[in-house]
Parts: structure tokens; C-alpha cells; sequence
């Protein structure tokens, strides 16, 4: 009877212990799922957010480098920029860097135009024969400084 | 039949093969996550060296442009001392390839491109005085344009007339 | 006694899956680290390009205005470039600020031509990686500055 019980204990205990272990190796395979993630999400968001203000930048600059003639637009956080018979309003709003499209003559205002990138900021200034671009993304910010045409 | 004999039957507390497919679950899940991670970079790194290649391309051909300018400078500062600046700027340009000289009121416009890439041409318009070095140029036209591209293929679009 | 032969295969068996199973896991967790850390090497390589193309820039497009790659460099970053002789080399963090610690080396190289009526000058500029054992070029533009006998042009 005594045998039977230690045996029966012994069963169960057995049981548990690779219970136990499985439970373990489960858990860890589901954290390295979970850090995985994390890190996928980490390097995708941080890159984005470098890129997409980056990005931005060299838009505006190479806008500004076929430009004919800039006008700043809202103490410096919208800019029309006149190229090539177009005026291309580029402004910053609703989380997001803007532009509209319109021709020479038009009505200038930083309103109703089409999403480039996300930002949070942007602003133009002009100083020593030159524009100083930044746009600011929030986590990251970008400087660029152009000379005027 | 009790209880320890059903598990003993079923081959203990956990079955053989639930420790692969969650391994084989997991390994695929890391894969993927590594694989979208390195993707994601590449491909936004490749459209930065794409950007940075063109970065390049324009500072050589504005380094090119002001290599030109320079020259024609030289050659305006020479014509001061003939008879008429702009008859002898005029004539001197002339022998400068790829720029074209004209004469407007007070001063000579001088006009050149530099090409940027295939597509881009980084286009230049000058006008020169007859004043001394410093006052001698001012720059009207510095921009980068697209180039006309011939035999550039439109939409043809239908006008409304009759079809044939 | 069969009852406790069956228990004891079948633990034997769950343990062999379990160090067969760790073992593959070992092996292919060794390659995913990998393809992380150069997704990782890769994305800090890139940027730190970015922000070095974006400086390179703004310090060739204030160079071209003033044909002076003292107030270039002022402009640009904000450094005081003083006694320039040439050249120069500009201690970076990480964020492209000029600081003690410098996890980037800007290097500045300017050669300057004289012209029938003034001076064309070429600059180049630099970005090298010290934060490892050997400098990494990260970023390299040439520019150049025409100055008439005023100040520069273009």
C-alpha cells in the first residue's frame, strides 16, 4: 500500500516537473516572439520617423532649387515656392507636411493641400543670402539651410 | 481505469510534438520579424543612397557652373579694357562653349546649362557690367530644370472629333 | 510497474524533443540574431548618413555664399572654426553638434585657384565614424565657391 502511495507521488511529481518545463519553454518561446516584435516595431518606427523628416527635407530643398521665386508665407511656417508656371504652397498642419498646386496669381494660403509626409513642425527663415529649412517630426528634427536662387 | 492510467496511456502530461510545433510557431515568427526589419532598412537605404547619388550630381555640376562663371568673369574684367564691353564680352564669349551672350540695356546677359544628370539640367543666366570686380556680374537665373525630353510619348487624347 | 515504465518513456521522450527542439532553436536563433543586428547596423549606418548628407549640404550651400568656410561652418553647425589653414577637423555626437567627445570626425579640405578676375575655391567635405576602433567614412560631398573680389557668388 505504501509502495503504491510513494509510487503514485512519484508519478505526479514527474508529471509537474515536465509540466513545469514545458510551461517554462513556452513562456520563453512567446517572449522571444514578444522581443522580436518590440524590436521589428523599434527599428521600423525610429527609421520611419529619420526617413520621413529626411525625406521631407530634401523635398523642400530641391523645391527651392528649381525655384524662380519664394515667398514666405505665415511668419515662416509655409512657403510658396514659383516653379516652372506652377506655385506650390508648402505648409505644415494636422500632423502632417502639406502642398497645394496653384498658378502664378493665385491665392496663397496654406490650406486645402495634398499630405507629403508626417510632421509636426516646419518652419522657413532667411538669413545671410540663405533659407533655413527645419522640419520637426515629433521624436526627430531636421535642418537644412539652402541658399536663396 | 483511473486517472494516471489515461495519462500513462496518452503518453505522460504533455504530449510528444506540442514542444515542435511551438518551436517550429515560434522560429517562423522571429524569422519573419527579422526578415521585415531588414527589409524595411534596406529598401529605405537604398532610396537614401539613391538621394544622396543625386546630392552628388548637383554639386558637380554647380562646381562646373562657377568653374564657367569664373572664366567669364575673367573674360569681362579683359574686356574692360577694350573699346566697348559689350562688343568685346560678346566676341569673347563666343569662343566659350555652350554659352550665349546678348546684349541688353547696360550690360550683356550670358546665358549656359550644366547638365545635372539625364534628366536635370542646372541652368544659368548672368548679366555682366561694365564696372569693376565685385559689381561686375549679378546672377538672375541659378536653378536646377527638367530637361525636354524629345519624343516623350503623351496620352493622346480624344477631342471630341469625329472617330475615323 | 507498466503504468510507471510508460510514465518514465514518455518523460524520456518529452525531454530528448525538449534538448532536440532547444538545440534547433539555439542554432536558428543564432542566424535571426544575426539578419537583427545587421537590420539594426544597418538602419544606424544609414542614418547617421542622412544626418551627415543633410550638414554636408547646409555647409556647402553656406560655403557658396560666402566663399569662407569659417562662416560656413558657423552657419552651418554653429562651430567656431578659428586659425583655418586649409584644413581642418571638427569633433561631432552623435547628433551632428560640435562637442569634446566626438562620435563623428568632420573633416574640411579647401583648395583655392586664383582666376583672371578672382578666386575659385573647392571644398571638401567629410564625415568619418570614430565610435569604432577605425574611422568609417560615413559622407563625402565636394563643393565649390567663386569669389569675384567681393564676397562669393551662386
Amino acid at each position: 500500500m505504501k509502495d503504491h502511495r510513494a509510487r503514485s507521488m512519484g508519478d505526479t511529481a514527474s508529471a509537474v516537473g515536465s509540466m513545469l518545463l514545458f510551461v517554462l519553454f513556452a513562456v520563453c518561446m512567446l517572449m522571444a516572439v514578444a522581443v522580436a516584435a518590440d524590436t521589428y516595431s523599434r527599428i521600423k518606427t525610429g527609421y520611419q520617423q529619420s526617413f520621413g523628416t529626411a525625406a521631407s527635407i530634401k523635398y523642400i530643398s530641391n523645391k527651392l532649387r528649381a525655384a524662380e521665386n519664394v515667398t514666405l508665407l505665415e511668419d515662416g511656417s509655409a512657403a510658396a515656392i514659383e516653379s516652372a508656371g506652377t506655385v506650390s504652397v508648402i505648409y505644415c498642419g494636422d500632423g502632417g507636411l502639406y502642398e497645394k498646386n496653384t498658378v502664378p496669381g493665385g491665392e496663397l494660403t496654406a490650406d486645402g493641400g495634398e499630405l507629403i509626409s508626417a510632421a509636426s513642425s516646419l518652419e522657413f527663415s532667411e538669413h545671410d543670402g540663405l533659407y533655413e529649412i527645419t522640419v520637426d517630426s515629433g521624436v526627430s528634427s531636421s535642418v537644412i539651410l539652402v541658399r536663396k536662387g | 481505469m483511473d486517472n494516471t492510467e489515461k495519462k500513462g496511456r496518452s503518453g505522460g502530461t504533455v504530449g510528444v510534438g506540442y514542444i515542435s510545433i511551438m518551436l517550429i510557431f515560434t522560429v517562423i515568427c522571429l524569422t519573419i520579424f527579422a526578415v521585415l526589419s531588414f527589409q524595411a532598412v534596406y529598401s529605405s537605404d537604398k532610396m537614401t543612397s539613391r538621394s544622396d547619388g543625386f546630392t552628388q550630381q548637383y554639386y558637380t555640376a554647380d562646381m562646373e557652373a562657377k568653374k564657367t562663371l569664373s572664366k567669364l568673369d575673367g573674360l569681362a574684367a579683359e574686356a574692360l579694357d577694350g573699346f566697348s564691353f559689350e562688343d568685346g564680352f560678346i566676341e569673347a564669349v563666343s569662343g566659350v562653349e555652350g554659352v550665349s551672350a546678348a546684349r541688353i540695356a547696360g550690360g550683356v546677359r550670358v546665358e549656359f546649362s550644366q547638365a545635372i544628370n539625364e534628366r536635370q539640367t542646372l541652368a544659368v543666366s548672368v548679366v555682366f557690367f561694365s564696372a569693376p570686380s565685385g559689381e561686375r556680374f549679378r546672377i538672375e537665373k541659378w536653378n536646377s530644370t527638367e530637361k525636354e525630353i524629345s519624343g516623350e510619348s503623351h496620352p493622346s487624347v480624344w477631342d471630341g472629333g469625329d472617330l475615323v | 510497474m507498466i503504468r510507471l515504465k510508460v510514465n518514465r518513456r514518455s518523460n524520456v521522450l518529452l525531454y530528448a524533443e525538449m534538448i532536440i527542439a532547444l538545440l534547433f532553436f539555439v542554432i536558428s536563433f543564432a542566424v535571426i540574431i544575426r539578419v537583427f543586428a545587421s537590420a539594426d547596423s544597418l538602419e544606424r549606418r544609414s542614418r547617421q548618413r542622412q544626418s551627415a548628407a543633410l550638414c554636408a549640404q547646409s555647409i556647402a550651400e553656406a560655403y557658396s555664399v560666402s566663399g569662407d568656410v569659417q562662416k560656413a561652418v558657423s552657419l552651418a553647425l554653429g562651430a567656431d572654426l578659428r586659425d583655418f589653414t586649409g584644413s581642418a577637423e571638427i569633433g561631432l555626437d552623435s547628433g551632428f553638434y560640435p562637442a569634446d567627445s566626438s562620435d563623428v570626425i568632420l573633416r574640411l579640405d579647401e583648395q583655392k585657384q586664383d582666376t583672371a578676375a578672382g578666386i575659385y575655391s573647392e571644398l571638401v567635405v567629410e564625415f568619418f565614424d570614430n565610435s569604432g576602433d577605425d574611422e568609417e567614412l560615413i559622407y563625402s560631398l565636394k563643393c565649390g565657391a567663386y569669389v569675384p573680389g567681393g564676397a562669393a557668388v551662386g
